[in-house]
């Protein structure tokens, strides 16, 4: 019964995360934005699936997989943004089209 | 020259049992499998690992970085949690205002172990709002998003205060 | 029940980021839009483990997590070398 509450929280997460994507026009604000909110999103939909199943085989499965993401994450936002910046692409622009 | 490197002398050599017991404990949950063969297998691949990752992780003398004990490992995952889920609210309101400007600027941190920087770097790019773009030295470049209002310097000292104290008192 | 609302919300944001991946104006949005949907695929992964109680799911998620992890990051890399055209 907890686990469909925060099943329904991640549904939140992910529609914003959805929005933020198509809302702003800078582009540094859409990867700021929508990376972000996803690394939430699956936090909260992975820790719901824990609750769900109990201390079993699965369970541990998915904390491993939990922790692959939270390592992972950051890494991949991190060599895009990177990327971006040491192109100059400058901070302050508004995007043309 | 070529110096004889592979000869061992045998009072300097350091076994890294801690990296030995993360690693063989990763197998046993990836596997799930308590049969004799699998843990041998496991023993057995495990010790490869290990030796060919000398000079990366230890070295002759011991690890490349300062270890951190779980205890404090624990308490700063729980806390980078909290932080986590705090500013996603505030983040979600500047979804809604929609009127922010991005902005790039520098924060020097105090300490220089490269495992303690690359772990602070990580959570700054994990708490939603900030990413860090470029690391030299202990000086990190962080893109943020401006509220209109406020200004700038907050941040950097907010940072500062929310990650960089945890590891300093404990040494 | 939850569970398959859930993949169907998953598979919405999917087809949400595949036309941002398709209108995206520069390189770095269609990696962007790379970088969600392999995450959502990964959690559509789990999701559909745990519906169906089947445990080989999860191994295909974490391996579909690394392939994903090192073909973001080596794309990444030969953009900032320069690539064909900036």
């Amino acid at each position: 019964m907890i686990y469909k509450i925060i099943l329904v929280i991640s549904w939140f997460y992910i529609s914003f995360g959805i929005i933020g994507i198509f809302r702003f026009k800078n582009m540094y604000s859409r990867l700021l934005t929508s990376s972000k909110i996803d690394t939430v999103a699956s936090i909260t939909l992975i820790f719901a699936l824990i609750v769900k199943s109990g201390f079993t085989p699965v369970s541990i499965r998915l904390i491993l997989i939990l922790i692959f993401i939270l390592i992972t994450g950051p890494i991949s936002n991190h060599v895009i943004v990177r990327s971006a910046y040491l192109n100059d692409i400058p901070v302050n622009q508004e995007e043309v089209t | 020259m070529y110096k004889k490197s592979w000869v061992i002398d045998m009072k300097k050599i350091f076994i890294p049992y801690k990296l030995f017991f993360i690693v063989f404990s990763f197998w046993l949950l990836i596997t799930y499998n308590f049969s004799l063969f699998n843990i041998t297998i496991g023993f057995l691949a495990c010790i490869i690992v290990i030796f060919f990752s000398k000079g990366i992780i230890y070295d002759q003398n011991g690890y490349l970085f300062a270890s951190i004990t779980a205890l404090t490992m624990l308490k700063y995952s729980f806390n980078l949690l909290l932080e986590i889920y705090k500013s996603s609210f505030s983040y979600i309101a500047r979804i809604i205002k929609k009127d922010c400007q991005p902005l790039a600027l520098e924060v020097e941190l105090d300490v220089s172990d490269p495992l303690i920087i690359s772990i602070i770097s990580n959570s700054i790019t994990l708490t939603p709002g900030t990413i860090t773009i470029n690391v030299q030295g202990n000086k990190l470049t962080i893109l943020t998003l401006k509220d209109c209002q406020d200004p700038v310097t907050e941040v950097g000292t907010e940072i500062k205060e929310k990650f960089q104290s945890f590891f300093i008192e404990k040494g | 029940m939850f569970l398959y609302i859930t993949m169907i919300f998953l598979i919405a944001a999917i087809f949400f980021s595949l036309a941002r991946m398709i209108i995206g104006p520069t390189i770095w949005e269609r990696l962007l839009a790379l970088n969600l949907i392999s995450a959502k695929v990964i959690l559509l992964l789990a999701v559909y483990g745990v519906y169906k109680d089947n445990i080989l799911m999860l191994d295909i998620a974490f391996s579909y997590g690394i392939i994903g992890f090192l073909s973001l990051t080596l794309i990444s890399r030969l953009v900032l070398r320069g690539g064909r055209q900036k």
